[in-house]
């Protein structure tokens, strides 16, 4: 059997703001089939962001554990967390996190070339390019390009060293309805054609409907969880937005 | 890895002027290093040249050995010189000091004796009819020629007017230099005196003083023929020195020449003949070394600086950069890939820097040595020694920096607060800063108070940049008044902006701390060394009236001076020679070593009946009497003492005319003559050193006279002789000009520190703004105007500026202590600290004009901001 592409289990985490302790996760389990689209939606201080970075190691939980394609990465080091986040995973920011001082091209080859692979990723850049629609802005800088075509180039960033899974931080926050689509519908097209994994962290409901599954965080908790392939996925969603 | 070094290089190229400014500091702290390190051979070099240019073609010469004669028959040596194998021709040269009578018209100098060479006049073997102005000698001359057919080029002695003297003439060419300076015209008729007679001349030709011999001395040199001048000092068959032209290996033949010459001669290539004291120049090198060092660290304090604020501001940019694909270890080595090429961009500028400082050094210590700028040397193993420094200094710079770099969370570029300024650490930064003055106010000595002036400034300079964040609210509130009066409500704004970002002002007040103590400690160094020398001047040099002359003194003119002139009471003589300390068991030097010999009369500085004093550092006015009184004693310069590591009771071994002689210290004192390389001695010591007359003459007037008619009277009563008659103060004036000149190469250091300090805080505020854009534009969109925004900025430069003086003028004070040890333990010149408080204090009162000025152009930049552009781009 498959083991699945990422698994977290009672995962907590508390922060000090001041004097206060703010329990940010009070024990979130969950798990992400390779393959899956997976959306997480909660009101503000829910703990969604959090979530991403504990499944993004890019923090590390109070107590909990998580498992990338197998790999129990609570007793990892520093340098052995960076490693596993520039080869098994791909992140896709709200703001597109471009470095302005490289063209689209150098940005998308950046984790490759960093992880020593750079002439291989760079034989497979023109047909990602290719998929993505940025095949002809290659060469421009961030400042050069539109949103959606920057939030393309970081998608292609995060898919350059095929990571087990892609984890999108609000990626139609800075876009147009129009563009947003557009990158959700890219999304979705890869998670059915090409087999990429997603967590997507959203507050937008049509945009999460783009996921095969919504998981709902509420006081650091997980209040729900619903496939959007029913028919009454999008009241649900209201219903539980609506709280 | 060659993304790391692209994405270092893309970093830099994104932020030129950040780039420059940070490569400039690293560039101009190189500079002085280079310039600092070539001292010495650019002084070699220009003397060599100097030298080499006095004697033509001449391959070797032959001088008077250790017997110290000044002139020697030629015949006595000619057929031994001749006889050796590879010794082609051979010109005799006779070489003397002559005083060109001066005329109304002319400008009137003090000639100071042991500092001014004075004019040159070569007699020369000359052809008995040479028309042309290019003239090659060496087939005929009068009593000596080639023993071979030469056909070598003699000097190349360029004629811009007139002919070269003929043999039998009494003429005479002089340098165009000085034909200018006394408005000597071809026909006129030129007296000399001279210590062997007086001379007359008439002039055939002006020499063109770019090359050849009338391209020494500044110019101040006559030809005229051998035999003309042998004749007219009745000096029949005598000479200086031999030029000697060699066909052989010049090694050799200096080599066999020695051999077959013996102790009474010798052999020496035309650069080594110099005898300008090796030590003024070794003490240029070391004042200008303990300077340099403090460039390099201010240079690289403006590098780290840029590196500091630079990791603040590009945190979001190393949190993506983690979050993407980078360890801790590649982050770092990204920082330090960029200081790498900062550090090579500033070798690169160094090195045109450098050349360019290094020749106003150069031009200085021509000024000071008196030869002429012909060269300019940048020796490879100084300029790559620089280099390295440089490179180092930015890796160095670079380091707490990277480190901080490369501790980025991945989540910082997740968080809103991008600008949280990190935790502050005032009591780290009051221990610094009282571990620094601890340091700084010991008493050290030797090479550990180098040591402990690196540690002082480091300390005292990141205990500032510590404890500076947390006063940046406190000095607002100080200044409030003033800044709300100058710009109303963006100055209440602006202390928020002070205090949110405290850390990097911290570290701008830093670099104003750094520039403002420097200028301060380093500034209280030569105030001291000024005052040391004044001291010596107005302890030492004393007397009414000084009196020399270039001619031949009669017999028993001291007792006719007080004959002749009764307001005189007292006479007391003077000889200034250069001599050859020579290394002996007990004092094992390297090679031997030119120094300045003073004798004096030792009853001129009798404890009681004298009118003269030393500053003794070792010893008493009673041993120094005692130790002028005996023939065998010398009293030593403490610079040289200190260099040398004799004190009393020790030995010297000096080359007399009768051989290497000992002479033991009998006291320590303080002298400037030679940059402090002298030894003193009774008069009674002169025979020894090749006797002839005292160079000077100190007299005292008696009570109740006016010094300057006394002068007159003095030269009323010698009509026929050339005497040099200067009353006391202008005298010493003149003396404290020479030795102050020492350190003008230093005061031009100084500037630069100044440069580099100034460099470092606009760089900073630069930086500040640049940071600050999202918040500038939010501001802008809230309704602050851009004459708003502008005082806004201004008011943080004038907080900034004002607490970095007030810092620098503390920490400049408690540095002026160390450095100028350090600077007494290199030098070895006695020098306490002569605070310039004038400075601290117009620092002060300049510091909010200076805020103002610097904060100018960043506040003109925030004033351009459009709100909507600003706020497109992400905060921070």
């Amino acid at each position: 059997m498959t083991s699945p592409a990422l698994q977290a289990t009672a995962l907590v985490k508390t922060y000090r703001l001041g004097r206060e302790q703010v329990a940010a996760l009070r024990g979130v389990s969950l798990e992400v089939a390779r393959g899956s689209f997976v959306a997480v939606m909660g009101p503000s201080g829910s703990g969604k962001s959090t979530l991403l970075h504990l499944l993004g190691l890019l923090d590390t939980p109070d107590s909990g554990d998580i498992t990338l394609a197998g790999e129990a990465v609570g007793a990892l080091g520093d340098d052995d967390r960076t490693r596993l986040r520039r080869d098994r995973l791909g992140f896709v920011f709200q703001g597109f996190e471009l470095l302005p001082t490289l063209s689209a091209r150098d940005n998308i080859l950046l984790p490759a070339e960093v992880a020593g692979r750079g002439a291989e990723a760079a034989r497979r850049l023109p047909d990602l390019a290719a998929r993505l629609g940025i095949e002809g802005r290659l060469e421009h800088r961030p400042a050069e390009l539109s949103g959606g075509q920057q939030q393309r180039v970081a998608v292609a960033r995060a898919l350059i060293n095929n990571p087990v899974v892609l984890l999108a931080d609000e990626p139609t926050g800075n876009l147009d309805s129009r563009t947003g689509r557009e990158v959700l519908e890219l999304l979705q097209q890869g998670v059915r054609d090409q087999g990429w994994t997603i967590v997507m962290v959203t507050h937008d409901p049509h945009a999460a409907l783009y996921a095969e599954r919504i998981i709902f965080l509420r006081d650091g908790t997980v209040s729900g969880e619903i496939n959007t392939d029913r028919h009454e996925a999008r009241t649900m969603i209201e219903a539980l937005v609506a709280g | 890895m060659l993304i790391l070094w692209r994405l270092s290089f893309r970093a830099l190229y994104r932020h030129p002027w950040r780039t420059l400014a940070t490569s400039l500091g690293i560039a101009l702290g190189m500079a002085a290093v280079l310039a600092t390190l070539s001292v010495g051979a650019n002084v070699e070099a220009n003397l060599r040249q100097s030298l080499e240019a006095g004697v033509g073609g001449a391959d070797l010469l032959v001088v008077p050995g250790t017997d110290g004669r000044a002139v020697f028959a030629v015949d006595e040596v000619l057929p031994q010189v001749r006889a050796v194998p590879g010794v082609g021709a051979v010109r005799a040269v006779l070489e003397i000091a002559a005083e060109p009578e001066r005329r109304g018209d002319a400008p009137q100098g003090t000639q100071i004796p042991g500092f001014d060479t004075g004019f040159r006049l070569f007699g020369r073997p000359l052809p008995a009819d040479q028309p042309s102005a290019d003239y090659a000698s060496n087939s005929t001359s009068d009593d000596l020629t080639a023993n071979t057919a030469a056909t070598e080029v003699d000097t190349a002695l360029t004629l811009v007017r007139g002919a070269l003297p003929t043999a039998g003439s009494q003429g005479i060419a002089v340098g165009a230099g000085f034909a200018e300076a006394r408005s000597v015209a071809i026909g006129d008729e030129i007296r000399f005196a001279s210590r062997f007679g007086d001379l007359s001349f008439a002039v055939t030709g002006i020499l063109d003083d770019a090359n050849g011999i009338a391209s020494s001395n500044g110019g101040r040199v006559g030809i005229a023929s051998l035999a003309d001048v042998r004749t007219a000092l009745r000096l029949p068959g005598r000479a200086s020195y031999l030029e000697v032209e060699v066909t052989d290996d010049l090694r050799d033949v200096e080599a066999r020449l020695a051999d077959a010459l013996g102790e009474r001669y010798l052999v020496t290539l035309p650069a080594n003949r110099g005898n300008v004291p090796t030590g003024i120049s070794d003490t240029l090198a070391a004042g200008l070394r303990v300077l340099a060092a403090t460039l390099v660290a201010l240079g690289a304090f403006v590098a780290y600086n840029t590196f500091s604020a630079d990791a603040v501001t590009r945190t979001r940019e190393f949190a993506l950069l983690r979050t993407l694909a980078f360890t801790r270890a590649q982050l770092r080595r990204l920082a330090l890939y960029e200081a790498l090429l900062i550090g090579v961009l500033g070798v690169l500028l160094g090195i045109g820097l450098g050349a360019g400082l290094a020749f106003g050094i150069n031009y200085a210590n021509a000024l000071l040595l008196g030869y002429e700028v012909r060269t300019l040397v940048l020796p490879l193993p100084q300029l790559l020694v620089a280099a390295v420094v440089a490179v180092v200094s930015a890796l160095v710079a670079a380091w707490i920096p990277a480190q901080r770099a490369a501790r980025t969370s991945p989540l910082a570029a997740r968080r809103q607060a991008m600008t949280a300024p990190p935790p502050r650490r005032p009591g780290a930064g009051v221990l610094l800063l009282v571990c620094g003055a601890a340091v700084a106010l010991l008493p050290w000595s030797g090479t550990w108070s180098l040591f402990s002036s690196a540690l002082a400034m480091g300390s005292l300079f990141f205990g500032t940049t510590l404890l500076a964040p947390t006063l940046l609210g406190p000095t607002f509130g100080l200044l409030r008044p003033l800044l709300v009066r100058l710009y109303r409500l963006p100055a209440t704004l602006g202390s928020g902006f002070t205090e949110r970002n405290s850390a990097r002002n911290g570290v701008a007040v830093g670099a104003v701390t750094v520039g403002v103590s420097i200028v301060i400690g380093v500034g209280a160094m030569v105030a001291g060394i000024n005052k040391s020398i004044s001291d010596w001047v107005e302890t030492t040099i004393v007397g009414d009236l000084f009196m020399s002359s270039p001619g031949n003194l009669p017999a028993g003119f001291t007792a006719q001076v007080s004959e002749r002139v009764p307001e005189v009471e007292a006479v007391s003589g003077v000889a200034i020679r250069v001599v050859r300390l020579e290394p002996s068991p007990t004092l094992p030097l390297e090679r031997a070593r030119s120094i300045s010999l003073i004798l004096v009369e030792p009853e001129r500085f009798h404890p009681e009946r004298g009118f003269g004093a030393f500053q003794f550092i070792v010893g008493d006015a009673a041993d120094g009497y005692d130790a002028l009184a005996d023939p065998d004693q010398v009293l030593v310069a403490n610079t040289l003492a200190q260099r040398l590591g004799v004190t009393v009771g020790d030995t010297l071994a000096l080359r007399t005319r009768a051989g290497t002689a000992s002479f033991m210290v009998g006291g320590v004192i303080v002298d400037f003559t030679g940059g402090g390389e002298a030894v003193v001695m009774g008069l009674g010591g002169l025979e020894r050193f090749g006797g002839g007359d005292p160079d000077l003459f100190v007299l005292t007037v008696r009570p109740g006279h006016d010094a300057t008619e006394v002068a007159g009277a003095l030269r009323d009563a010698f009509p026929d002789l050339p005497l040099d008659v200067t009353v006391g103060q202008a005298y010493r004036d003149e003396i404290l000009a020479i030795s102050r000149r020492s350190f003008i190469a230093t005061n031009s250091l100084l500037v630069l520190a100044a440069i580099i300090a100034a460099l470092g805080v606009a760089n900073t505020l630069g930086m500040n703004l640049s940071e600050r854009q999202h918040e500038l534009a939010l501001l802008r969109t809230l309704g602050l105007t851009r004459r708003g925004l502008q005082r806004l900025v201004l008011a943080e430069g004038t907080v900034v500026l004002t607490l970095g003086t007030l810092f620098g003028v503390v920490v400049g004070g408690v540095l002026a202590t160390v450095i100028t040890a350090g600077a007494s333990s290199i030098t070895g010149f006695p020098i306490a600290p002569s605070y310039p408080w004038g400075i601290g204090v117009a620092a002060l009162l300049c510091a909010p004009l200076v805020g103002l000025l610097a904060a100018l152009a960043p506040a003109r930049q925030a004033g351009r901001l459009e709100p909507i552009t600003a706020l497109r781009r992400p905060a921070g």
